[in-house]
């Protein structure tokens, strides 16, 4: 053996993060998302944006407009100064109305009574339209007839042309600014000064700049640092975790004698420097453009905005958020086994990131010692807090150690990930993740068809007669569906009985009493929580209700009848199709979270109603929890039967469900239920 | 001199796959095997035997589920470190860096098996020249053809002078003339007194190389033995004979693979 002397774990973390970086400055999409785009975004925004104002404004001024004055009557000074403030206001070439024209339609009050359609050949219109001729706009001005010493101004221009827009805004602005200019001065002259003047208001802010600045710049750094992080971290992550597990170079380093805190951590760091590095530069950047007056940023302008170098220090105060967002970063991509996979995860990181740190939009929250702890919510409101110059020693320490923690956390899981063997054993297994797939695919044909059918051939029969209908799509329609689902579901490696898919067997007994038990309490919780709670939120409207309340269609069959129609059949031929047929296949392609999800959305749906959705779903969910806890459908069957039993007889008024016995203490036996629900299930055929 | 430790030895090595989906898989049952010194020592069978997993264990990768495996007298479950400090793992599919040069990553994992840095230059240097790396040494692997990989990552394998080897199909998705570059380093390694545990599914590679073969079928070592000794105890000429008929007679005397318990 060579002569090794055994390194120390700081050396191999080091020796890994060099590694990684170097990597990392060798990938040119990695530098140019995090070095490149950040350095430049700021100034080619602000550059463009202002070369366009520009642009924008040079145009205007340069325009050359024709303005016709139709002044004879104005008193000559105001003529004059209105003609020179004209002038001044840019390239206008100013001509007097011809003598020989006829101004007096300028000054017609009479509306056209026209339409629409007939506008041109409004005569009024047509004089007017005579008398603007070549020319941008016009602009007449009399003395009132009401009084010697006033004046009234009339701008003639078409809204159609560009030109005439601009020469109208120009006038108005130049009448505008003499108007003001020549009431002050009457107001001064008038004894004892403007009358208006007796109550004057205004609103001083006594925070000081830095402080105005500081709040405003605390509200909006949160989120534009979890960003910057968020936006030079993800390449870096994608590469050491993701990118490392699909070049097939994890295997390697998991040989070498280092342990998987090492790798953690070495990798972790290169991702947290990389979302740092983009920050920094990206600050740097928007500070220059800031400091050149390229825009307005609260803190960060020359002059009276900026902020002085130490209150920017409060930005260290953000420092945990962005330890945390880069660990989080690592782990979500740690999970990942293809680059293209890890890039799916990076859309949950920021959402997870960025909500919490809103809070900072509340003004009235405060960073209290319950705050501070929660992840980003806690470090965003401290920034804020820091910039606007307030600053508290205990909360800080709680969030600096409890954000310590958290991110300690999130790598030890990182660390457990790296050689976890579901990812590793992952390669061997690639026939039975074809096989999954079919049966995911499988389940999900079968509960779309079955969805479907149930719309358009249940939802026929029970137009023809309700009773009838809905006996046919439960005890013929949804057999068949069962049947059908059956017969295709793919052949895996290891075949499935027929009874294990359908999960038929016996449940246990303490299973199927322990869901009976949860009967009183579910109803309650549809009569008492739910329905008030849609009222409020999705109300039903009156129509539908009425269309839906299938009761008032069969309140001529007797009691007996009705349950077996509307609790008894719907318990077993739906679980059968849904937790029998559909949640069998999806279970052998899902993690069992999503393939309860799968089922219960598809159960949901099936109801036909965007109002009844949410309480179907869930009851779907609830049926499929049991069925998969106690590998049989029968307790989903009795508890849909009874439900079903109780929510029926309620509503058609034939079981009272106020203050009965069952109805007060029915739902204290969910706890007991429950309880034996959690009992081990039987052991599996 | 006294007794050394094995370089390889597993005693009733088990892994169980606990899959959720599929129930309980036994990828490796009773597994015993041990490899001597100066010794290449092939691991034959079908895919899914349960080659890969074994070395895998060996190499730590995996944790055994039951049963023991140890390398130079010291147990995976003991000391994971000290055993990845002696022994050099190489697969088929093991990847490179593509935006590092052969030399970079020899310097890296070099660094990682905690080389004195004058030690690891000498010995990058030497691995340069023995395995022909040097005219594509500072070229980044992205550009390496297949073949140049290969012995890069071979290099890798060696770099820490480890005194055993665990490859796991080594020559899958190589090229014949990679193949035999392969063949011939494996070969070499005998010569330096290296213990090489080698899993494949290719006969011809087992039959020219190795100095013992164990068969290995679902999980269970069928026959271990020279390729003489197997010959004798099945009666059979071509190792393809030999192998089908070890199955067979796994077959006929242990009831067929049994359905896991659920």
């Amino acid at each position: 053996m060579s002569p090794t002397s055994t390194s120390s774990p700081g050396q191999q973390t080091w020796t890994l993060w060099r590694c990684e970086m170097r990597q990392l400055l060798r990938d040119r999409r990695a530098l140019f998302a995090g070095v490149l785009l950040p350095a430049l975004l700021y100034p080619l925004l602000f550059w463009s944006q202002g070369k366009l104002e520009n642009v924008a404004e040079g145009i205007m001024a340069e325009q050359e407009l024709t303005l016709i004055l139709a002044l004879e009557d104005v008193d000559a000074d105001l003529s004059a100064e209105l003609r020179a403030g004209l002038e001044a206001s840019g390239n206008v070439t100013l001509e007097d109305l011809a003598a020989d024209r006829d101004a007096s339609s300028l000054w017609d009050t009479q509306e056209p009574a026209s339409t629409p359609g007939d506008s041109q050949a409004d005569p009024l219109t047509l004089a007017r339209l005579e008398l603007l001729g070549e020319s941008h706009a016009l602009l007449a001005g009399r003395r009132s007839t009401i009084k010697e010493d006033r004046h009234e101004f009339r701008v003639f221009f078409n809204v159609q042309s560009d030109e005439s827009r601009t020469a109208r805004g120009r006038s108005r602005d130049v009448l505008r600014e003499l108007a003001a200019r020549t009431r002050k001065a009457r107001l001064d002259a008038l004894p004892g000064g403007d009358p208006g003047a007796h109550l004057s208001f205004e609103s001083v802010d006594v925070a000081s700049d830095e402080d105005k600045s500081g709040a405003g710049l605390g509200r909006m750094l949160p989120l534009f640092s979890l960003l910057m992080i968020l936006t030079g971290g993800a390449f870096a992550a994608l590469g050491a975790f993701a990118g490392e597990r699909e070049g097939k170079t994890l295997e390697t380093l998991l040989v070498q004698p280092v342990p998987a805190r090492v790798v953690a951590l070495g990798k972790y760091g290169a991702v947290l420097c990389a979302g740092l590095a983009t920050l920094l530069i990206n600050l740097i950047s928007l500070g220059i453009c800031a400091s050149r007056g390229l825009v307005e940023m609260p803190g960060l302008s020359e002059g009276s905005a900026g902020l002085p170098p130490s209150r920017l220090l409060a930005g260290l105060l953000f420092l945990p958020a962005c330890t945390l967002v880069a660990a989080l970063l690592s782990l979500f991509c740690g999970r990942a086994r293809t680059y293209r996979e890890g890039q799916f995860t990076l859309f949950p990181v920021m959402l997870i990131s960025i909500v919490p740190s809103l809070v900072v939009l509340r003004p009235d929250l405060e960073a209290s010692l319950l705050l501070c702890v929660v992840p980003f919510a806690g470090p965003a409101l401290i920034l804020r807090d820091g910039l606007a110059g307030q600053f508290a020693i205990l909360p800080t320490l709680l969030m600096f150690a409890s954000h310590g923690l958290w991110t300690w956390l999130v790598l030890e899981r990182l660390k457990n990930l790296l050689d976890s063997e579901r990812t590793l054993s992952s390669t061997d297994l690639t026939a039975e993740a074809g096989q999954r797939g079919l049966s995911a695919g499988h389940g999900k044909t079968w509960a779309f068809v079955g969805v479907l059918s149930l719309y358009l051939i249940g939802s026929r029969l029970q137009q023809w007669d309700l009773a009838w209908g809905l006996a046919l799509t439960l005890w013929g329609l949804l057999p068949v569906l069962t049947a059908l689902a059956l017969k295709t579901r793919p052949t895996p490696t290891r075949p499935v009985a027929v009874k294990r898919f359908l999960s038929l067997s016996l449940p246990s007994g303490a299973h199927a009493l322990g869901a009976v038990l949860l009967i009183p309490a579910l109803a309650k919780l549809m009569v008492e929580v739910y329905l008030p709670f849609q009222s409020r939120i999705l109300p039903i409207p009156q129509s539908v209700l009425e269309n839906e309340t299938l009761g008032l269609a069969l309140t001529h069959l007797s009691t007996p009848t009705l349950i077996f129609l509307m609790a008894i059949s719907p318990a077993i031929c739906e679980e059968l199709f849904f937790r029998g047929a559909i949640l069998g296949s999806l279970r052998r392609g899902l993690t069992p979270m999503r393939a309860l999800l799968w089922q219960a959305l598809f159960f949901g749906a099936a109801h036909a109603s965007l109002y009844r959705i949410l309480p179907t779903a869930g009851l779907g969910l609830l049926l499929g929890a049991l069925t998969l806890r106690s590998a049989s459908i029968l307790p989903a069957v009795l508890v849909h039967a009874g439900y079903n039993a109780v929510v029926v007889l309620a509503g058609l008024e034939r079981l009272s469900t106020d203050g009965t016995w069952l109805s007060t203490w029915g739902p204290w036996l969910a706890l007991p239920g429950l309880a034996l629900l959690a009992l081990p299930a039987r052991k599996r055929d | 001199m006294t007794m050394q430790p094995l370089p390889i030895r597993t005693t009733n090595l088990c892994k169980t796959f606990d899959d959720p989906k599929r129930g309980v898989v036994h990828a490796v049952r009773d597994l015993n095997l041990e490899c001597k010194e100066g010794e290449i020592f092939g691991l034959l069978g079908p895919n899914g035997a349960g080659k890969t997993t074994t070395l895998r264990m060996l190499s730590t990768i995996l944790a055994p589920t039951s049963g023991e495996a140890e390398v130079g007298g010291v147990r995976v479950s003991d000391d994971p470190l000290e055993v990845r400090r002696r022994l050099g793992f190489l697969s088929g599919t093991t990847g490179l860096y593509p935006r590092l040069t052969a030399r970079e990553i020899l310097e890296y994992f070099g660094r990682l098996h905690g080389l004195d840095e004058a030690h690891l230059q000498a010995r990058v240097e030497e691995l340069l020249d023995t395995f022909t790396i040097r005219p594509f040494a500072d070229g980044r692997c992205e550009s390496l053809s297949t073949g140049q990989r290969q012995r890069v990552s071979i290099a890798r394998a060696v770099l820490h002078d480890p005194p055993v080897l665990i490859l796991d199909e080594p020559t899958t998705g190589l090229d014949i003339l990679a193949a035999s570059d392969m063949i011939d380093f494996i070969q070499s390694r005998k010569e330096a007194g290296t213990c090489v545990l080698f899993s494949t599914h290719i006969l011809s590679e087992a039959e020219r190389l190795c100095d013992r073969i164990g068969v290995i079928d679902q999980g269970r070592l069928l026959a271990v033995g020279s390729l003489e000794e197997l010959r004798v105890q099945t009666g059979k000429e071509w190792l393809e004979d030999v192998f089908r008929a070890l199955v067979e007679q796994a077959g006929s005397e242990a009831p067929a693979d049994i359905p896991p318990a659920n």
